[in-house]
């Protein structure tokens, strides 16, 4: 296309960068739909500045793509190291709860309450979350959810708690409520993490399902309520991330 | 030898190939597993490997990842987020095309820079091919395009007459557009090749 045109030079480079009114970007589209040339223009301009703009991702994407290709597709599984690493620390945890409750008998009893084995369990294993990714679409876009996760990220999880248990009664959203439980979990309130993290396990998308039922399963232990927490962990059987500490929680209590 | 959480992150943040070569044998078959499972094909799933070790790359580069986190969990959770939202443009783009409208260029839903630089294989092409470039094309092009300088602009700094720039930038372009499919057309016999 011999094209010399200043005006769509300047409109293909404004369409790149997203610096175009909304009523030219509808007309170039209309005559784009209409010609293949100037769909190819379009695509080109758009691809050149992603390139030129993010030089760094493009070569750290081609680096992927040569181990790819040098490692083979599919990937290898996963080696055995990784197996015998789980094992190795969920023994050395269980041999830090047993430390611990020696260490917890030898209190007296009426200066510090002392908790259960399923307490201690809980409260060794529990840890926060990650703070990524589950929050609905623009969650940077709001304040109040903003300002409660920020609180998360400082461990000053009764506060989170307060926020986000604001922040639901006007959108009951699974993500916000796995984080709700988990923040109510951290900070001792194990009775009233229960109920947001059951809503939390109703949830379509698998990764907050299944961190809502461990979550869940935490707080069943942390009520002393280890039925409930086996029946919790079973459903997390086939679980990817999940599974196999389910499975080696489930073999100390 | 495998990496610790803290030699991971520092061989993200400086594009260590042996890095990545640890993260794709560790964390490869999760991803695939979870696609496949969740109505991907081998291809979405190869795909989908790329753009959660982009976005693992880029969350390091943002100090949006944490040594301190579960890696795994991460990964995970980067898994299921990117392919969810796939699967959601997926299906966008099903309804418009039913519903008759018009040929999604510019329109389609904004993927995240790790999805685009995956798809779009021209990207890898263009940032091959610009090195390849001479002078002044080179300059033309990254001032134009890259530092968004006007047309009148480049003209002054470079010295060229106006007239002439609005044509030569358009040439430019046609020279980059041709080493690129050359770019593709070359990378593309090898890759059947090799299959």
């Amino acid at each position: 296309m011999e094209n010399t045109n200043d005006a769509l030079q300047e409109q293909l480079q404004g369409l790149a960068t997203g610096n175009i009114d909304e009523q030219a970007r509808l007309v170039l589209m209309e005559q784009a739909a209409g010609s293949a040339t100037l769909t190819d223009e379009i695509v080109f301009s758009q691809s050149l500045v992603l390139a030129l703009r993010n030089p760094d991702a493009v070569a750290a994407h081609a680096k992927i793509k040569a181990v790819i290709a040098a490692e083979g597709f599919p990937p290898p599984p996963p080696t055995a190291n990784s197996l015998s690493k789980s094992i190795l620390k969920w023994a050395g945890i269980t041999a830090l709860v047993i430390l611990l409750s020696v260490g917890f008998l030898m209190l007296s009893e009426q200066i510090f309450p002392v908790p259960s084995t399923t307490q201690q369990l809980s409260r060794t294993i529990a840890e926060p979350l990650d703070n990524v990714f589950f929050l609905p679409d623009g969650a940077d876009q709001l304040p109040d959810l903003r300002s409660a996760m920020e609180s998360y990220d400082s461990r000053q999880y009764g506060k989170a708690a307060k926020k986000l248990a604001e922040y639901v009664k006007n959108r009951p959203e699974s993500g916000v409520f796995l984080y709700l439980g988990i923040s109510r979990l951290l900070s001792g309130r194990g009775a009233e993490a229960i109920e947001p993290l059951r809503f939390a396990s109703g949830s379509a998308e698998p990764p907050i399902r299944e961190s809502a039922l461990w979550y869940l399963a935490l707080a069943y232990l942390e009520q002393n309520d280890p039925q409930s927490a086996r029946q919790v962990l079973s459903q997390l059987a086939e679980s990817e991330i999940y599974g196999k500490q389910a499975e080696a929680l489930l073999q100390q209590f | 030898m495998r990496l610790n959480n803290i030699q991971i992150k520092e061989g993200l943040l400086s594009g260590d190939t042996e890095t990545f070569r640890q993260l794709y044998k560790m964390f490869g078959g999760l991803v695939v597993g979870y696609v496949k499972k969740n109505n991907g094909t081998e291809e979405d799933a190869r795909e989908l490997v790329q753009v959660v070790m982009l976005e693992l790359w880029k969350a390091a580069k943002e100090g949006r990842y944490d040594e301190q986190g579960k890696l795994d969990r991460f990964v995970y959770r980067l898994t299921a987020n990117t392919w969810r939202d796939e699967l959601r443009r997926r299906k966008v783009r099903r309804v418009d095309s039913l519903e008759g409208g018009a040929q999604a260029v510019a329109d389609d839903q904004p993927a995240s820079l790790a999805v685009a630089i995956v798809k779009d294989q021209r990207i890898e092409a263009i940032h091959h091919c610009l090195q390849l470039l001479e002078s002044p094309c080179d300059d033309i092009i990254k001032l134009y395009h890259l530092e968004e300088v006007s047309l009148q602009e480049v003209a002054q700094r470079l010295r060229y007459d106006y007239n002439n720039l609005r044509k030569r930038i358009f040439d430019c372009r046609k020279k980059l557009k041709k080493l690129v499919d050359q770019y593709l057309k070359h990378t593309s016999a090898s890759d059947n090749f090799s299959a």
